[in-house]
């Protein structure tokens, strides 16, 4: 919508691209959209939070969340979640915040991640169908339960001033957990969401982002489970896009 | 009247330098640097002297620290053409193990590349070497001749270079001093991408966007292409869709970040991009390394 | 203005389509910093958006440090780096740069317009279809600007734009610009130039360089950028004129098919054309025209082809493909006109390489008619032409070439000198017109002189002139030293007792007069030798300071180098290879150097072998060291 606005105002895609940090091809597309159906047709994802909307959350609340974020939730948990932190708020800083506060706040921020359909990845006979097939399904077929399968990556997040490295992992019904870094993640940063997963039984996590074979200590950890599997996310299979 | 793109009038330009070169000098060469532009001059020479295959070989001058793809690439292209392809790796900087990461960039490419060129010439006895430089890389190349006089010791001197008028270019020369030729010195990067695209140049895979484990070195993306490069403890390199804007050295090339996996994206980020083309490679950044200085030791 | 960057955001495969059909413009800008060239040239850089933030940010800091616009952006910041190449010794040169348009690539050939601006603007306007000439509105036509309009006119320039700059600082006067306008034509008919276009702007503020002025309503002509995105290209020009193509180089993969490359000069070929190879007059018929990309039905100038013939005709390097219709001329005597480009004066008579289209051939400048000043545009009368001198001068070739006047045909008109020796470029040259036979000037009117030998064998000739006692190892030197030169590919002869006293010089004894005389025959032999370009060794006793200096004088400055062979008379008494010295003694020979006829030794050799404290090859190489310190070999 403030693209559309600023077009209208005269500013070039390139000019408007650059104000609102939306890429070209958006801000154009959203351009072409409005002259062709006016304001209804403009599709608006929302990044930021436009008026009209939710309070804005107070400054000191955000670093409060931010700082959570970034120094990771307690150790038996893979990472934070909405729930866990409005728990966080309300015990340790008596701030009332409901879980669809902080889930527009991620929103806002760009931390939000959706969950990717990997079922729907059974019936395709691409080649990611076929990873699925092999690599996913047989691990699936033995942990048919909810709780035991996960899927997660890492991912920088562009952010306007803020250095954010996040990681993501979406357990049961697709709710996401997440921590975050000022540095690419380092192997005990993993060890210990992978750990706290498979604290509670046996685990099958689809992963994105890190090259593990990279790293010795990984590896190493990984040799040793026997109640918990990684399946990395193959590159430029889409799966993660 | 036919009007002739300004696309058609840089090839046919660079067609007729090449031909004047394998007319007048005796045992001329192509360096052959794997990248986009050694792509379109490869390409601008198999259309000079088709159906003849290019009559000269195609040196590459390996510094052993070249991205795997573009080994891969190179080997396929070279026998796919049906040329002749010479690999030159210095031998003392296989013997002393010179390498980006305990010598630095600056003697890592003095030695590899710059020495090894050297090395390269003299024991083939290359009088001419076709380069793939261009005017718009950089404000000091503005004035750089298509024809560039070494001396026996393959130095730049810039009070002996001569003036070209017209088509005409002065390939004389004494024994042991030879040329480097730069047939597209007057393309720009645009021009090079669009020919590309029209002409249906293959070049290295990347130079698309792809998922690629990188680290991050000094605010660069540099990308793990093999077991050499040193990781800090504990670090995980993550898989980023990036891609190279050049490609040299991997340990000294860095990615950006991007979404463009075919050409015409790959053109439309160069266009509404804000950096200009060389802000990729480390090797500029290293300080006093100015570019006058490189070409006076011969590194072009 | 150019890039139109939604264009690019929304749909970049129609971006690229449109930008497949532009055309190229090669321009050269003429004028000093002072006129504004400088900040023009950013301004076009800058609004086709080709410079990059990094670049811009630079450029901004710079503006704010060093720049004359009062912390504003000053453009002439982006192409200005003289100073600092000054610094590093770089020769001021010509600077290519590139910007594009919808319609147009462009690139422009900015040259400085002070020091060397001959030399440089000469080699800009070369490869030009337009040029742009800037004017202070201020101070109007000024000398440069006359020196620079005729450059434009010798190089056959076929568009030129006066740009009438810094009009913000005449309060964009209309009477200011017709006075200039005025001025300007009166001068430009003098030198014949034509297609005149006349700009008011001011490059600093934008007005009428790429768009139109709302503080000149009075101007209703192009903008410059108009001008320059629709002057017509001398290649789509050249497609009227006869077809010419210099072949390059014959291209042979197997016994079926012969083609022959080359960039069109002029003209238009098509498969069935007749055509003629010059200068050898052979005719046939164009069967193919061969690219990588498939054969053509046509091809125009600028073009780089393959032609295939239905005859069998020997056709090679440096030959030209002529229409049959208007074929080239040949010829091997021309007018021509010389611009000089090296510190190395052009002198009549030595001969030179030129290179025109594809071919080679030795050329000698047999005449300069006259210097034209470049100031004043006076013609002078000169016997050499310095750097950057500008003259009229007749040539003659060792073989005809093929060839069409400059103003025609600037790619089959246009030559380059090179110096023999040196490899350098040393001159550029525009033919007029071919000398008929009543005109010709014939060979033995033309120098040929030493200095022509020499330059034939590369080498500086002179006299080696090996003096010392019987005995003490001149001649055994002299033949190292030869071989030496020899084998390095140096022209030599030794001139010794052996090849002289059985033959020339049998007639002379060993008297004091016949030893005057006998030296005085080896040092005349020897001029004649140097005169032939030679590098001559004599290997005589010489034993009298006088003749020796009878043969220096005979000799230039430089060209008669002594070397004292000097071994102490019992050393060579007791070698006494021949037994002379034993003969002497007893009274056998009569007037032996040492024993009883005077050896004066030399008191300032220009080398001095010792050989008792060397053996013959050091000496043959202390030799060799004190020629190459002298320059005479590389």
């Amino acid at each position: 919508m403030l693209a559309v606005k600023l077009r209208l105002d005269g500013l070039t895609v390139a000019a408007v691209s650059q104000r609102t940090g939306l890429s070209a091809p958006t801000v154009s597309a959203a351009w072409k959209a409005f002259r062709e159906g006016g304001w209804a047709a403009v599709p608006v994802r929302p990044r930021g939070r436009l008026k009209g909307q939710a309070n804005v959350l107070d400054a000191t609340v955000q670093q409060l969340l931010w700082d959570a974020l970034y120094a990771g939730p307690a150790a038996d948990q893979p990472g934070w979640s909405s729930a866990s932190l409005a728990a966080y708020l309300g015990d340790e800083h008596g701030i009332e915040l409901t879980q669809r506060a902080i889930e527009h706040w991620w929103e806002s921020e760009g931390l939000k991640h959706e969950p990717w359909p990997l079922d729907a990845l059974a019936k395709q006979r691409s080649q990611r169908g076929r990873w699925y097939g092999q690599s996913v399904a047989p691990l699936f077929a033995k942990l048919k339960q909810a709780e035991q399968r996960w899927q997660g990556g890492v991912r920088k997040v562009v952010h306007p001033h803020r250095l954010v490295y996040q990681l993501y992992l979406h357990g049961p019904r697709g709710r996401l957990w997440m921590r975050c870094y000022q540095h690419p993640p380092m192997a005990s940063d993993y060890l210990t969401a992978m750990r706290a997963l498979s604290s509670k039984g046996p685990v099958a996590l689809v992963f994105h982002g890190a090259w593990f074979s990279a790293s010795p200590e990984v590896t190493a950890w990984l040799a040793q489970q026997t109640m918990f599997w990684l399946v990395q996310v193959p590159a430029d299979s889409g799966v993660a896009s | 009247m036919t009007s002739l793109t300004h696309l058609q009038r840089l090839e046919a330009e660079s067609i007729q330098i090449m031909r004047e070169v394998v007319a007048e000098a005796e045992n001329p060469v192509m360096l052959y640097s794997v990248g986009k532009d050694s792509a379109v001059m490869l390409h601008l020479a198999r259309k000079a002297f088709a159906p003849s295959p290019p009559p000269f070989p195609l040196l590459h001058v390996d510094t052993r620290w070249k991205f795997r793809a573009m080994y891969d690439f190179r080997d396929k292209m070279a026998e796919e053409i049906g040329m002749d392809l010479l690999v030159h790796i210095n031998p003392e900087g296989i013997e002393k193990d010179i390498n980006p990461f305990t010598h630095g960039s600056a003697i890592h490419t003095d030695v590899m590349k710059t020495e090894g060129l050297k090395q390269a010439l003299d024991k083939y006895g290359f009088d001419a070497a076709f380069g793939g430089a261009r005017r718009d890389e950089e404000k000091s190349r503005a004035k750089e001749r298509i024809f560039s006089f070494r001396t026996a010791q393959h130095r730049w001197d810039p009070k002996n270079q001569r003036p070209e008028l017209w088509k005409l270019y002065n390939t004389r020369k004494h024994p042991k001093e030879s040329i480097r030729v730069f047939p597209i010195s007057n393309w720009t990067e645009l021009d090079i991408w669009q020919y590309i695209h029209l002409q249906n140049i293959p070049i290295v895979p990347l130079y698309y966007s792809a998922e690629r484990p990188v680290v991050e070195r000094d605010g660069a993306l540099i990308m793990v292409d093999d077991e050499r490069m040193p990781l800090e403890p504990g670090e995980v390199p993550m898989m980023r869709k990036v891609r190279f804007r050049t490609l040299g050295c991997y340990p000294l090339t860095g990615a950006v970040e991007s979404e463009a996996d075919t050409l015409p994206a790959i053109i439309q980020e160069m266009l509404l991009t804000k950096t200009s083309e060389r802000q990729g490679r480390v090797i500029d950044n290293d300080s006093a390394a100015s570019m006058e200085k490189k070409k006076q030791e011969g590194y072009f | 203005m150019t890039h139109s960057s939604d264009l690019i955001a929304d749909d970049i495969e129609g971006y690229l389509k449109a930008h497949e059909h532009k055309g190229l413009l090669r321009f050269i800008t003429c004028g000093s910093v002072d006129d504004g060239k400088s900040t023009l040239i950013g301004r076009l850089l800058f609004e086709s958006k080709l410079l990059f933030e990094d670049q811009l940010a630079a450029i901004e800091a710079d503006s704010k440090k060093y720049g004359t616009q009062g912390g504003e952006m000053d453009f002439a910041l982006l192409v200005d780096g003289l100073a600092a190449e000054r610094e590093q010794g770089i020769t001021i040169d010509v600077a290519y740069r590139f910007f594009s348009t919808e319609k147009r690539k462009f690139i422009v050939a900015d040259t400085p317009g002070h020091e060397q601006y001959t030399r440089n603007m000469v080699t800009g306007a070369s490869t030009a279809d337009a040029a742009i000439l800037m004017v202070d509105a201020r101070y109007g036509i000024l000398t440069q600007t006359r020196r620079h309009s005729f450059l434009m006119s010798l190089m056959g320039m076929r568009h030129l734009v006066v740009a009438i700059n810094k009009m913000d600082l005449v309060d964009y006067s209309k009477a200011r610009f017709d006075e200039i306008v005025e001025e300007y034509r009166a001068f430009a008919k003098q030198l014949g130039l034509e297609n005149i276009t006349f700009i008011p702007m001011s490059a600093l503020k934008g007005d009428n360089v790429i768009e139109h002025s709302a503080k000149m309503p009075w101007y209703h002509g192009t903008t410059l950028l108009g001008y320059l995105e629709t002057v017509e290209l001398d290649a789509e020009h050249l497609q009227r004129s006869p077809f010419r193509m210099p072949v390059q180089w014959v291209n042979r993969p197997n016994l079926d098919f012969r083609g022959f490359t080359g960039m069109i000069a002029s003209g238009v070929i098509r498969p069935g054309d007749q055509i003629r190879v010059q200068p050898s007059g052979n005719t046939s018929t164009v069967s193919r025209i061969y690219t990588y990309d498939g054969d053509l039905d046509e091809a125009v100038a600028g073009q780089s082809i393959t032609l295939l013939l239905e005859d069998e005709i020997d056709i090679s390097r440096g030959d030209v493909i002529s229409g049959v219709e208007q074929p080239a001329h040949t010829a091997d005597q021309f007018e021509t006109t010389l611009v000089w480009m090296h510190e190395a004066p052009l002198l009549p008579g030595r001969p030179y390489l030129m290179k025109i289209g594809t071919q080679t051939v030795s050329a000698t400048v047999t005449d300069i008619k006259y210097q034209v000043n470049v100031n004043t545009l006076e013609h002078m009368a000169g016997k050499q032409l310095d750097l950057n001198g500008i003259g009229v001068c007749t040539i003659s070739l060792n073989r005809a070439v093929a060839f069409d006047a400059y103003k025609d045909n600037h790619d089959t008109g246009g030559f380059i000198l090179i110096d023999r020796m040196t490899n350098n470029t040393v001159g550029a040259g525009m033919l007029h017109f071919a000398l008929r036979r009543s005109q010709n000037i014939h060979m033995q009117h033309v120098d040929i002189d030493k200095q022509a030998r020499a330059l034939a064998k590369g080498q500086k000739p002179a006299v080696l002139w090996f003096t010392g006692l019987s005995g003490a190892g001149k001649s055994t030197i002299a033949n190292l030293v030869e071989k030496k030169l020899f084998s390095s590919g140096q022209h030599t002869y030794l001139l010794d007792g052996d090849n002289v006293r059985h033959g020339l010089n049998r007639d002379l004894g060993f008297t004091d007069a016949d030893r005057v005389e006998n030296v005085r025959r080896v040092a005349e032999t020897a001029k004649l030798m140097v005169d032939a370009g030679l590098i001559v060794m004599s290997a005589f006793i010489s034993p009298f300071r006088s003749e020796r200096q009878l043969a220096r004088d005979l000799l230039e400055d430089g060209e008669f180098i002594e070397i004292f062979v000097d071994a102490p008379l019992d050393v060579v008494e007791a070698r006494d290879p021949k037994g002379l010295y034993k003969k002497a003694r007893r009274g056998e020979l009569k007037n032996f150097t040492g024993i009883d006829s005077a050896y004066e030794a030399p008191q300032a050799p220009d080398v001095h072998l010792k050989t008792s404290e060397m053996n013959a090859e050091e000496a043959a190489d202390t030799v060799i060291a004190a020629l190459r310190e002298r320059g005479m070999i590389s």
